[in-house]
């Protein structure tokens, strides 16, 4: 299948290894990722705050371009947070927002001019559940992660708001209050899935420079609840909660203690080392919270 | 409902089902101003307040309340629309901008309001009141983010850090030996580039967008 991918500003910097594990892993299950090669920022929560008609021009303009370019009415994102940008916007333009008509001779203006709305706007772990699923995962099982034990965390704008998600309305969208999708496609590569209560709270990532101490007493909470659980490590779908859960651990640790020190990985790091893919080009040595000691213990990479 | 059933009270609390005990009243027969109601509707994200009806479904699912003491988004949007600016500018101005933005108030909300985005824009309301004496924190990344943006088109991660800091008086901060060992281990990863990626013909976006803010 052929889909625009727009990775998001996150992708192109700190969070290099979910860009290119998720390239890798695209490519071996035959979804065709077409880049978005002159993608701008979504805007993300500041500019929401700040200014509503930008707040959709931004969004606005990466799915023009996918359409000018590619021709397609999908776009798909591996992060939470442009996920929630993109959905807020095709959502208010689909329902004639009064700043419509503002977005649309912004895209003629500086654009292609293409996108009006009514754009298929996808998640990546979404679209790999629907698309590729476990069964597909599991027959393609290189080498099995059993005997690794896993954390499945989702963050927030992943499943929520279904005002904008439709998470309950449309079919397809994993479930709000006990999302499942990553634990199921985790379980295919052979991990075992712990019991966690903290998988789809908030790390406080959107406050981590604003409001340090609070956001490093919430993600301590998601760390320590997933090592309590008996966690070897844990593992995400945003890039937005890595920073703030991964980069910075050091941090949260100082401040918390050990209880907090977990290593922390993206969902497509694991299912690529399970079909048998390096942990060198998956970028497993990235994470701050060190992945590979535990992998190598483990005899998995 | 039996006007004398037995009364059950548990910590002060009424708990044998008389509602207007259960609940003090919401509808309050008082002379209420609309002046702050009205300016937060109109700030981004503040239209939907008017639908609140105060179930309370907002904070009883709250992330904060565990963490941040008396933080309640269904207290704020009340206080708001019964024009109660004196308590919420004395007991909750510092409390208002905390939100983590995790969606779960919106996303429940039985009655469509965008709470996430209403308690925004009462925390923007009170910075643009000049409230809190001094840039906050929020103010200040905002600001930085918005130029960013319609400047580069892109966020720089390791950029908007620095500047940042550097608005907020704590450049010295930056230059710890942790973040110094942190900068150093994502550039010589490659993680950290030093001349970021340029999008092609962003001038002319950067200068409608410009113009949009005018």
């Amino acid at each position: 299948m052929k889909i625009g991918y727009f990775p998001g500003c996150s992708l192109k910097g700190m969070a290099r290894a979910y860009d290119e594990s998720t390239k890798i892993v695209a490519e071996e299950f035959g979804i065709d990722l077409m880049e978005i090669e002159d993608f701008n920022c979504c805007g993300a929560l500041e500019i929401k705050g700040s200014n509503e008609k930008l707040s959709y021009m931004l969004p606005a303009r990466v799915m023009d371009s996918a359409k000018g370019r590619f021709n397609v009415d999908a776009v798909v994102t591996p992060c939470n947070g442009c996920y929630h940008s993109l959905l807020r916007t095709n959502e208010a333009m689909n329902e004639n927002n009064a700043s419509k008509g503002d977005v649309i001779s912004f895209l003629k203006d500086v654009g292609y001019g293409t996108y009006e709305g009514d754009m298929d706007v996808r998640h990546f772990l979404e679209l790999f559940y629907n698309e590729i699923g476990p069964e597909k995962v599991k027959s393609s099982v290189k080498k099995t992660l059993k005997g690794l034990k896993v954390a499945s965390y989702y963050g927030c704008l992943y499943e929520r708001p279904k005002t904008i998600t439709k998470t309950g309305y449309k079919s397809k969208r994993d479930d709000s209050e006990n999302p499942y999708f990553q634990d199921e496609l985790l379980k295919a590569t052979g991990a075992e899935v712990v019991e966690f209560h903290a998988s789809a709270s908030c790390c406080g990532g959107a406050h981590a420079l604003q409001d340090e101490s609070l956001a490093a007493t919430l993600s301590a909470a998601v760390l320590s609840s997933a090592k309590e659980a008996g966690a070897d490590m844990l593992v995400l779908p945003c890039p937005l909660c890595g920073a703030a859960l991964d980069i910075k651990q050091p941090e949260i640790i100082k401040a918390h203690g050990e209880k907090a020190k977990l290593p922390v990985v993206y969902f497509t790091q694991l299912i690529g080392l399970s079909i048998g893919k390096s942990p060198k080009e998956l970028k497993l040595s990235d994470p701050i919270s060190n992945p590979m000691e535990v992998l190598k213990a483990k005899g998995l990479a | 409902m039996a006007e004398n059933t037995d009364k059950m009270v548990i910590d002060g609390v009424e708990l044998t089902g008389i509602w207007k005990e259960f609940l003090p009243s919401r509808i309050l027969y008082e002379d209420v101003t609309t002046e702050f109601l009205d300016e937060v509707k109109k700030l981004p994200g503040g239209s939907t307040i008017v639908r609140c009806y105060q179930c309370g479904t907002c904070s009883g699912g709250c992330t904060l309340p565990d963490f941040v003491d008396k933080f309640n988004p269904r207290r704020f949007i009340d206080l708001v629309r019964r024009g109660h600016y004196d308590i919420l500018v004395n007991e909750n101005k510092d409390l208002v901008w905390k939100c983590v933005s995790c969606q779960r108030c919106t996303h429940r909300c039985p009655r469509g309001v965008n709470t996430q985005e209403v308690v925004r824009a009462i925390a923007k309301f009170l910075e643009d009141r000049k409230v809190f004496g001094k840039l906050t924190n929020d103010e200040a990344f905002d600001e930085i983010f918005m130029e960013e943006v319609i400047e580069d088109g892109r966020i720089d991660e390791v950029k908007i850090v620095k500047d940042f800091y550097s608005k907020t008086g704590r450049l010295k901060e930056m230059m710890s030996s942790d973040q110094i060992a942190l900068g150093f281990k994502m550039l010589t990863s490659g993680r950290i580039k030093l001349f970021g990626g340029k999008i092609k013909d962003w001038k002319k976006v950067s200068q409608r967008l410009k113009e949009e803010l005018q």
